[in-house]
């Protein structure tokens, strides 16, 4: 009896060992290495006018990009991202969140999640809220954020991400929009090492007779992103 | 002199830019379709930028701006097909309305400009009257066809013209406009303009009484000439169709989107 409670134990354990329940998610960009990631865009779209319809599938569009790390300096990693022969220097802390894009002033930067700061258990969810001010109105976006599972022994943590935006509609213009994501954030190394998403968007717009609406166009527009670290080097 | 001549020369393009008010079919149709285009690409252009906010969730990926051209992009090209159409359409009833009944025609043959032209040689160079007076007449005419922006080659056959335009579209452009009329139709009921539209896009496809028949005189006249009017039984047939009295057919359309309906404003 003994011994079947004591191989039993050891059985926990050594299952316990390969997975963990929480995690600390954040960047460790090493100063001195190039991080190349290869970044692919696709787009579909489709308009249906009076049963008439029309799609447009785009050729995927391939972007490479490098991440140099200079230095680790106020709790915030200096990188210089190259693309395109051009390099942007930004200031990013250890949960993602962005400090400083000094090379980027004046240009307007997406909204970004970040992770915790804290321990995250898995199954648990977070959101981040902010707000975007366009032709003077302000418009609050949402990220969640769910830490699916992490991998002891391969250090990779899966993360599901979704977006919420509220486009203005109206009777007349009728919208969805949708963004799900997945990110394979490696643990021991502090970086992204994959990442997929995929937004999906439709707007109804109507016309309307005294007391009828009938339906004119449909715009339907699927962005398909994809995101995978190709290279991780000395420089 | 001059004073008389500004006026005249107002007089004439006043004319010909009223007769383009009076006989206006197809504005209201074009500002309903470009309305409802505008209020589209408003919101699309607004939905996109705030897409673009949540395009890239990682701090560490540049910013990279994507070209995005949509299926939409085909649609409105489809939609300059169809306003070159209607551009068309609209010249091609305003001229029958001004010109298909003929009396332009003879009104330029009664006048003889050409006899009046040279009239002063028959006291003591009579020979001369026969050589010049034809080639004033031809002269006269090409200046006058000129003026009243008409094209001999363009505009002889009607029908024909009507035709080149409407096989720009293919089957399936021409159902979706066919859709957009019996929707603007649904929209304003009482508007018969969309009517005698619809008319002239059926005619394009059968063989049939060619319109503006007094204009063929016009653009190349024969000799001979009456002082009866051309009727254009074909234009005739059309307005019957849409509908349309003898008020509507020449003023102003009642039933199109009011200032009050604020077509403007998108938002």
């Amino acid at each position: 009896m003994k011994l079947l409670f004591r191989s039993l134990l050891l059985c926990f354990f050594i299952s316990a060992s390969s997975i963990i329940y929480c995690a600390e998610i954040k960047y460790s960009f090493k100063p001195g290495i190039t991080y190349t990631y290869k970044y692919t865009f696709e787009s579909s779209s489709s308009v249906t006018s009076l049963g008439n319809v029309k799609t447009n599938v785009q050729k995927p569009i391939y972007n490479t990009f490098t991440i140099k790390t200079i230095a680790f300096q106020d709790n915030a990693f200096v990188l210089d991202i190259e693309h395109n022969k051009s390099t942007y220097r930004r200031y990013i802390k250890p949960n993602g969140e962005i400090k400083g894009a000094v090379s980027e002033t004046g240009t307007e930067l997406p909204v970004f999640l970040y992770f915790p700061d804290t321990d995250w258990k898995i199954g648990e969810s977070h959101q981040i809220t902010k707000s975007v001010k366009i032709k003077n109105t302000d418009f609050t976006t949402v990220w969640n954020i769910l830490l699916r599972s992490v991998n002891n022994d391969t250090g990779l943590a899966e993360i599901a991400f979704t977006a919420t935006l509220p486009l203005p509609q109206d009777q007349l213009r009728r919208k969805t929009f949708s963004l799900n994501g997945t990110v394979i954030f490696n643990v021991f190394e502090g970086v992204v090492y994959r990442a997929d998403w995929v937004s999906k968007y439709s707007l109804d717009f109507y016309n309307k007779e005294i007391a009828v609406i009938r339906n004119m166009w449909k715009f339907e527009n699927e962005l398909r992103h994809s995101l995978i670290m190709e290279n991780l080097e000395e420089y | 002199m001059k004073k008389h001549m500004l006026v005249v020369i107002f007089t004439f393009f006043a004319s010909v830019s009223y007769s383009q008010v009076m006989f206006d079919i197809t504005t209201p149709f074009k500002l309903w379709l470009l309305n409802n285009e505008a209020r589209v690409f408003s919101s699309l252009n607004l939905d996109q930028k705030l897409i673009w906010e949540m395009s890239l969730p990682f701090s560490f990926i540049p910013t990279i701006r994507t070209e995005n051209t949509g299926a939409e992009e085909e649609l409105w090209n489809t939609h300059r097909k169809y306003y070159r159409l209607l551009d068309d359409i609209q010249s091609i009833y305003t001229m029958t309305k001004r010109f298909g009944n003929g009396r332009l025609s003879v009104l330029t043959k009664q006048a003889r400009p050409e006899i009046w032209s040279v009239s002063m040689f028959n006291f003591f160079m009579p020979l001369i009257q026969n050589s010049t007076s034809a080639r004033y007449r031809e002269n006269w005419h090409l200046t006058m066809l000129k003026a009243l922006r008409l094209d001999a080659e363009r505009d002889y056959n009607l029908n024909q013209r009507l035709h080149n335009s409407t096989s720009k579209l293919s089957s399936e452009e021409y159902r979706l406009l066919n859709s957009y009329f019996s929707n603007f139709s649904a929209l304003y009921p009482g508007n018969t303009k969309i009517k005698l539209l619809q008319a002239f896009l059926e005619r394009s496809n059968r063989n049939s009484t060619p319109i503006g028949a007094g204009i063929q005189d016009l653009l190349k006249p024969t000799q001979t000439f009456t002082t009866d009017d051309v009727e254009d039984n074909a234009l005739a047939e059309l307005e019957k169709i849409a509908g349309m009295g003898e008020s509507e057919a020449t003023g102003t359309f009642e039933d199109t989107p009011q200032p009050e309906d604020d077509m403007f404003n998108i938002w």
